[in-house]
Parts: C-alpha cells; sequence; structure tokens
C-alpha cells in the first residue's frame, strides 16, 4: 500500500514534459522509489505517438467558416448602428446634484441695469447693421455706374471685365486676433496623443 | 487713408491682397482726362487702370464701452447658469475642510491629500501666463507715425497710395498705368502692380 502510494506519487510529481523533463523529475524523486521493481515508471510508456491529420479537420474548418458566415449574415440583416453625437451625450459625472450651482436671486437694480443693457444693445447692433448694409450697397451702386460707363465706352472691355473670376472660391481668410503674431515664437516642444474617438460605419453591399 | 473707413473695411472682404482695376480705370479718366492723345479710336477719353493693394487688418479693434459692458454681462450671465467645473468643487471641498479644522482644532491625516491647494494650481498659473508676451497692439510705428511701413495701425485696413504730379499740384492717388490696346483692364492693374518698385508680396 505504501509502495503504491509511493508509485502514485512519483507518477503525479511526473511532469508531462518530453524526455529531458520527465528524466530530471527521476533524478528528483529516485530518493522516494523504494526498490527497483520500480524501473517501469521510469521509462515514460504511457504517451501516446502523435497522431496523424485526419479528414476530420477540413470538415471543422468548413464549420467554422459557415458560423462566421452565418454571423456575417445575422449582422447584415440587423439594422445599422448610427455614429453617435458625443455633443449631446452629457457624460454621467455631469448629472451629479453636488455640481449645481445656488440659483442666484438678482436684487431689483442689478436686474434693471441688465434689462437696460440689453435694449441699448439691440439698438447699438439695428445701427451696425443698417451701416453695414448702406455701406454694401453704395459700394455695389458705385460698382454698377462704373460698369455701365465702361460699356459706353468698349463694349469689349465690359465683356472681359463682367467675365466671372474662378480663383475668387474657394475663399480662405483667417480673422484678425487679440495681438499680432510673435515674430521670433518658440513653441514648447513635446507630443500630444490625439484621443478623438474614431466612428466608422461600414455599409454592407450585397 | 484716404477712403473713409467704413468703405474701405468691406473692399477688403474679398481677400488677402486684392487689386480691383476695373471700376477704378475709368472713374480715374473721368477726373483726370488730360488733353493727350486718345487710347480708344473716336473717344476723347484716356483710359487708366489702377490697383488698390490692401492690408488688411492684423488685431481686432479696441471694444467700446457699450462693448466692453455687455461682454462682462454675457460672461455674467453664462457662469451663472453653468454647472461647477472640477477646479470649483475642489475649491469648495478644501474651503469646507478648512472650516471644519478650524472648528474641530485637530489635525486629521488629510494632510497627505491636500499638500496642492487651489490656491497654489492658481498662483502657478498665473506665473506661467505672465512668462508669456504676447505682440503689442500698438506698435513702434504707430509712435513714430512712419507712414511707409506696413505694421502701423494693424486694427485698420490701409491702402496704399502714390505721389503723383497732376499738371501742377502733387496728388496722392492709387497707383495707375495707362491701359494699352490688347489689354484688359486686369491686365493693367496688374502691370501696375508689377511696376511698382519696394519689397511686398502680393496677390490676387
Amino acid at each position: 500500500m505504501a509502495l503504491a502510494a509511493l508509485g502514485v506519487s512519483a507518477r503525479a510529481l511526473r511532469s508531462r514534459s518530453w524526455l529531458l523533463g520527465t528524466w530530471q523529475t527521476q533524478i528528483r524523486d529516485t530518493h522516494q522509489r523504494a526498490s527497483l521493481l520500480f524501473f517501469w515508471e521510469l521509462i515514460p510508456m504511457r504517451a501516446e505517438p502523435l497522431r496523424k491529420k485526419k479528414k476530420v479537420d477540413p470538415k471543422k474548418d468548413q464549420a467554422v467558416k459557415d458560423r462566421l458566415k452565418k454571423r456575417i449574415r445575422r449582422l447584415e440583416k440587423a439594422s445599422q448602428e448610427l455614429i453617435p453625437i458625443e455633443d449631446f451625450i452629457t457624460p454621467v459625472r455631469l448629472l451629479d446634484k453636488a455640481r449645481q450651482r445656488p440659483p442666484v436671486e438678482l436684487p431689483f437694480e442689478e436686474s434693471e441695469r441688465r434689462a437696460l443693457l440689453l435694449k441699448k444693445w439691440s439698438l447699438y447692433k439695428h445701427q451696425e447693421h443698417e451701416k453695414e448694409r448702406d455701406a454694401i450697397r453704395t459700394m455695389l451702386k458705385s460698382q454698377q455706374e462704373a460698369l455701365q460707363e465702361l460699356q459706353l465706352m468698349s463694349p469689349e472691355l465690359h465683356a472681359e471685365a463682367t467675365k466671372r473670376d474662378l480663383n475668387l472660391f474657394p475663399f480662405e481668410r483667417e480673422g484678425p486676433d487679440y495681438t499680432p503674431p510673435v515674430s521670433n515664437y518658440q513653441p514648447p516642444e513635446g507630443r500630444y496623443h490625439d484621443i478623438t474617438k474614431v466612428y466608422t460605419q461600414v455599409e454592407f453591399k450585397r | 487713408m484716404a477712403a473713409p473707413i467704413r468703405q474701405s473695411l468691406f473692399g477688403v472682404a474679398k481677400g488677402w491682397w486684392r487689386f480691383e482695376g476695373l471700376w477704378a480705370g475709368s472713374l480715374g479718366s473721368r477726373s483726370l482726362a488730360l488733353a493727350a492723345a486718345p487710347s480708344i479710336s473716336g473717344s476723347p477719353w484716356r483710359l487708366l487702370g489702377a490697383v488698390c493693394l490692401q492690408r488688411p487688418p492684423l488685431v481686432s479693434k479696441p471694444l467700446t464701452p457699450l462693448q466692453e459692458e455687455m461682454a462682462a454681462l454675457l460672461q455674467q450671465i453664462e457662469v451663472e447658469g453653468s454647472l461647477y467645473s472640477d477646479h470649483e468643487l475642489r475649491a469648495l471641498d478644501e474651503a469646507q475642510q478648512l472650516a471644519k479644522k478650524k472648528a474641530d482644532l485637530y489635525d486629521e491625516e488629510g494632510d497627505e491629500r491636500n499638500i496642492l491647494l487651489v490656491q497654489d494650481l492658481e498662483d502657478a498659473w498665473e506665473q506661467k501666463f505672465l512668462q508669456f508676451k504676447p505682440g503689442a497692439r500698438i506698435t513702434e510705428a504707430d509712435k513714430k507715425n512712419d507712414r511707409t511701413s506696413l505694421n502701423r495701425k494693424l486694427d485698420r485696413n490701409l491702402v496704399l497710395l502714390v505721389k503723383e504730379k497732376l499738371g501742377d499740384q502733387d496728388v496722392w492717388m492709387l497707383p495707375q498705368a495707362e491701359w494699352q490696346p490688347g489689354e484688359t483692364l486686369r491686365g493693367t492693374a496688374e502691370r501696375t502692380l508689377a511696376t511698382l518698385s519696394g519689397e511686398f508680396s502680393a496677390s490676387l
């Protein structure tokens, strides 16, 4: 019984690795082996020889391919997912109540001041708009008058002047900033990792 | 700079450097017709093409008092209608903890967390901002009133004028050239631009 137990333990200790590994395990637990009767334990007699690839495998591959095709067909049938507009989804951390400001109660003078300022501002913007409109009108009028004069003077020059200039569009221009550009500016060194999420919508064509 | 501001400002809207030789030419010939040989057979008028070379503004105009007030009001309204940011929440928490400490008068081990106070962060940011030197809105050319430099009056639209003699008088006007038969008025304007002396880069 003790010998059998020893044999069992020896087998358990033996690793599944091939020749060298098995020899090492034999050398390690030789002190536990009781007698030379356990000689047959030394040589791994129970390993199976390597199996040759049978014809079952192509069928297996075929089955896998079929499964994939089925999955693809299911995806195609299901409605396409639309790309989410991240601006319309409020992040969960902003729904916290602790984030909300206490409601402000404006004193009477402050609300009056605001109302009067808004009225003045609307009047100002209206006047600004009128001025812009008049300026554009006068410029267009003077342009038309000049073209009329040119027409009277020489029709060929007028025809060439009224042709379209294809170099005008596309028109790109950067507006004025608050400060002018610094001539010898050294931007700070470093890399940045662009973590913008890019969504792709795959169109399934049949 | 002779043209009124409003009018020239909208002449800008068409491009960085832009010239309009079309109608400037005939207007010029109308007012400055001299007794020279007519270029177009049969007409008594001499045709000149001119160039309106502009340097658009690089800098925005200073705000009027009304605009400043309105900007401040809009900012106030925006802040009132917003949520607390992470920075503000942190400031509020720290203020609460300070109040607790003063009230309870015993030291917690919370010092490990709050080594960097909100005030320290703000001071550091302020320092960093002060290190940056932006470009000057009012340049040296403004101070010297140097009319030949391009760096002056960065918030206005500047037009190139040339001094020429007409008869007895010296007149500041747009650079112009005589129209030659066989070219368009636009061609005249381009030729004028090419014949201007000085270093500049301009395009249609």
